[in-house]
């Protein structure tokens, strides 16, 4: 631009009293080179008309001298109330400043605008990247500066810089471990994780007591990664801590040491009372896989703490098939002789004796005493003597649900191997035990496990493992003439929801054996099983037309009820004048002669 | 240090119990609380009511059918501050002898989601909520029914069907 274009332009800025006029000069300013612009720029800084201001900033920016920082900096400018002033002066700084305008940057990223912060942390992103290839030891402090931003795509590039700067900010870091502000010490012991640098154990493992849980939970993956055998302990405290996301990052960190973490977790097993560190003690040794700890996971499958029990199970499980063989031990149940015991419970010899036979059926958790420690708790005399009876109980109890989590063990693993011991826990005399076993023969989903199913469907005393039998039948026995008449008997069975269940099965079964047994279900005392019948029938369509026909006389007006309906939905031509017939009736109940309606409607 | 206000540390009371009734639920009976729970569900609803009557002289009405129990269970629930608003649920009378529900934003959600957490399906979910709906269909209508948790979504919609037995 020839000079006297440039006068014009500071003579409009200095004369000119429209501010649209100025500012456009001001703008076309910042696009030239001469010396005699920068002072010109500097000064509409100071312009009361934000407007002005604004166009001085971006001009100043264009301008590219690196003194206008300083002017750039000043709270008027980089604090103006208005936000597109702070927008273009960040971008002006951030254009014009080397890693020294970090702080202003920094100090942007707060702004109340978003569109500020937003040029802040794309600035920052800048700096981080020059300061990184420049890697000079000396300006890592600026990078742990940065550690204490918010935005995590800047703690990223800060971490990955310092990483990159290597063992020289050891020293740096481990005082931003010790530092006031949480985010530094929470990233810096990333960093140092990352770095793996094992000087720095001693203090990690101070700061996995830190007031802060993202300290805790970040130095315990750190020193998960850093790999130091001294922190194995510490970790295992961690489990402890009240903070789930450090006990879970204490976790992953020592399933890191794989099997040297076992035995300091098994020693926590074993005398720790907290359900919840617990449960995260048994993830972990699933986790770890290490087949020593397998004794004492089974162990836990005793639990009276269902989570306790459970997390065993899952940890088991994660082991596969060879564990099966030491899970299935726990399914033996006592068959010795314990009636001498028996007798010593009654009191027959005084009652040393007798407390002592009592602790001895506890011991051998043998199901066979339940009805006599029963009849101890509700009418001994002695209260030591129902205390015992109680005990004894209560072990007998938790052997069972030992029993149940194995077969839970054995049937996620899903390994065909274990059939038999489902089958042989279907005569175990608790019905939680049968309940599994059930529910693991329906799983494997064999041929072999049919007579089985049938069986427990058809004879187990407890209802609830009937109808599960059943409920599994429906996905594994259809086609099978024995699940039929099973299906069948079991539509008079006394508990409804087993009578549900057959009902349900036999429609999946759709043989004609069935439909009269379910018309008559129609008529049963509780309305899922009617609901259940008349859903089952649906699916035999026009098979079921002409004994649907016979129901519209039964003397039952619900079953009336139901069949006109059907015969509505399975829309037969056959039942057209049987319905004619119902709309007749003289007597008919209201309910049945609209639902007729209804259904002549439907058909037409 | 946090401080909690009165009234969120007397949610947090109650939600702590309601965790403890169904983990014991679970100690107890494994893989089949629902009998317990069920009870539990019943006690509390008439608990509840009874001292609405006696302390706050609330009249709540009986009803007589599953859907007008659930209504008026709601109704006094947004009265007395247990539910924010109605529009928290969504009822559907699919016949007089079925309702489904859809409950929008559960209190209880966490509850759930710790047991599918451990493991368990949705059909084995005892769900306190729709629970404590069919015990005020037994409490006010009379009716002896059965419910069923049908979905669960952490961030969102539960669903669930009351069935007369």
């Amino acid at each position: 631009m020839p000079e006297s274009r440039i006068n014009k332009l500071i003579e409009d800025i200095h004369q000119g009293s429209d501010a649209g006029v100025k500012r456009k000069a001001i703008i076309a300013l910042g696009y030239e080179q001469s010396p005699r612009i920068y002072p010109v720029l500097i000064d509409q800084l100071l312009d009361s008309n934000q407007s002005i201001q604004h166009a001085a900033v971006i001009s100043l920016g264009r301008y590219g001298n690196p003194q206008a920082i300083e002017a750039l900096s000043k709270p008027m400018i980089l604090r103006s109330s208005f936000v597109d002033v702070r927008w273009a002066a960040v971008a002006a700084i951030g254009k014009l400043g080397d890693h020294k305008v970090i702080e202003q940057l920094v100090r942007a990223v707060d702004d109340d605008a978003w569109i500020v912060r937003n040029q802040a942390v794309t600035e920052l992103k800048v700096k981080i990247r020059e300061l990184t290839s420049q890697r000079e030891a000396g300006k890592a402090h600026l990078l742990i500066r940065l550690l204490a931003m918010k935005d995590p795509e800047i703690i990223e590039l800060a971490i990955n810089g310092i990483c990159e700067l290597g063992s020289i900010v050891e020293p740096l870091l481990l005082e931003g471990l010790k530092n006031s502000s949480s985010r530094i010490r929470e990233h810096s012991a990333t960093a140092l994780g990352r770095m793996k640098i094992k000087t720095v154990v001693p203090q990690l493992i101070i700061n996995l007591k830190d007031r802060n849980a993202w300290v805790r939970r970040a130095t315990a993956r750190a020193l998960g990664i850093i790999g130091d055998s001294r922190a194995i302990e510490p970790l295992v405290q961690s489990l402890g801590d009240h903070d789930e996301s450090v006990q879970k990052s204490a976790s992953r960190a020592l399933v890191q040491f794989k099997i040297l973490s076992t035995e300091p977790l098994l020693n926590t097993l074993a005398h720790e009372k907290s359900k919840f560190v617990l449960k995260t003690i048994l993830y972990t040794l699933g986790e770890i896989g290490d087949p020593d700890c397998i004794p004492a996971l089974i162990a836990q499958l005793k639990s009276s703490y269902f989570i306790i029990r459970n997390a065993a199970a899952r940890a088991l499980v994660k082991f596969g098939p060879p564990v099966i063989p030491s899970v299935a031990a726990n399914l033996t149940v006592s068959e010795s002789g314990v009636q001498s015991l028996l007798r010593e419970a009654k009191g027959k010899n005084g009652i040393l004796c007798q407390i002592r036979a009592i602790k001895a059926l506890g011991a051998l958790e043998d199901h066979r005493a339940v009805p006599l420690m029963k009849l101890l708790v509700e009418q001994a005399e002695d209260r030591a003597i129902a205390d015992a009876a109680d005990k004894t109980l209560a072990a007998i109890g938790e052997a069972a649900w030992g029993r149940c989590c194995a077969l839970l063990v054995l049937r996620e693993i899903g390994d065909p191997s274990a059939m038999p011991y489902f089958i042989q826990a279907l005569a175990d005399t608790s019905a939680n035990v049968r309940l599994e076993a059930v529910r693991g023969l329906g799983r494997l989903n064999g041929d072999e496990s049919i007579p089985h199913l049938i069986k427990s469907a058809g004879a187990d005393k407890d209802p609830y493992v009937r109808a599960e039998a059943l409920r599994f039948l429906r996905d594994v026995g259809v086609g099978y003439p024995d699940v039929l008449d099973l299906a069948l008997a079991s539509l008079k069975d006394k508990d409804r929801f087993v009578r549900m269940q057959a009902a349900g099965l036999l429609g999946n079964f759709h043989n004609d054996r069935s439909i009269i047994p379910l018309i008559q279900a129609m008529t049963d005392a509780h309305w899922g099983v009617r609901e259940r019948a008349e859903t089952s029938l649906h699916n035999f369509a026009d098979r079921a037309v002409e004994p649907l026909i016979e129901a519209l006389d039964s003397k039952s007006w619900t079953l009336r009820f139901r069949a006109v309906r059907l015969l509505g939905e399975i829309d037969d031509a056959r039942s057209r004048p049987a319905l004619e017939q119902v709309l007749q009736r003289k007597n008919e109940k209201i309910k049945v002669k609209t639902v007729a309606r209804a259904a002549l409607e439907k058909m037409l | 240090m946090v401080q909690i206000k009165k009234e969120e540390g007397g949610w947090l009371m109650a939600l702590s119990w309601l965790n403890a009734i169904e983990e014991t639920a679970r100690d107890f009976h494994g893989t089949r609380p629902k009998v317990f729970c069920m009870r539990v569900y019943n006690h509390s609803v008439q608990h509840y009511l009874r001292m609405l009557g006696d302390e706050y002289g609330l009249t709540v009405k009986k009803a007589d059918s599953i859907r007008g129990a659930v209504d008026e269970y709601i109704r006094v629930g947004v009265l007395t501050g247990l539910f924010p608003d109605e529009s928290e649920f969504e009822l559907e009378e699919i016949n007089p002898y079925r309702l489904d529900v859809t409950v929008h934003q559960c209190e209880y959600l966490k509850t759930c989601q710790a047991l599918i957490d451990e493991g368990f399906g949705v059909r084995d979910l005892t769900c306190a909520r729709i629970g404590c709906f069919r015990a005020a269909v037994n409490v006010l209508a009379n009716i002896d029914s059965d419910y069923e948790v049908r979905s669960f979504n952490i961030n969102g919609d539960c669903r669930g069907t009351i069935e007369r037995v």
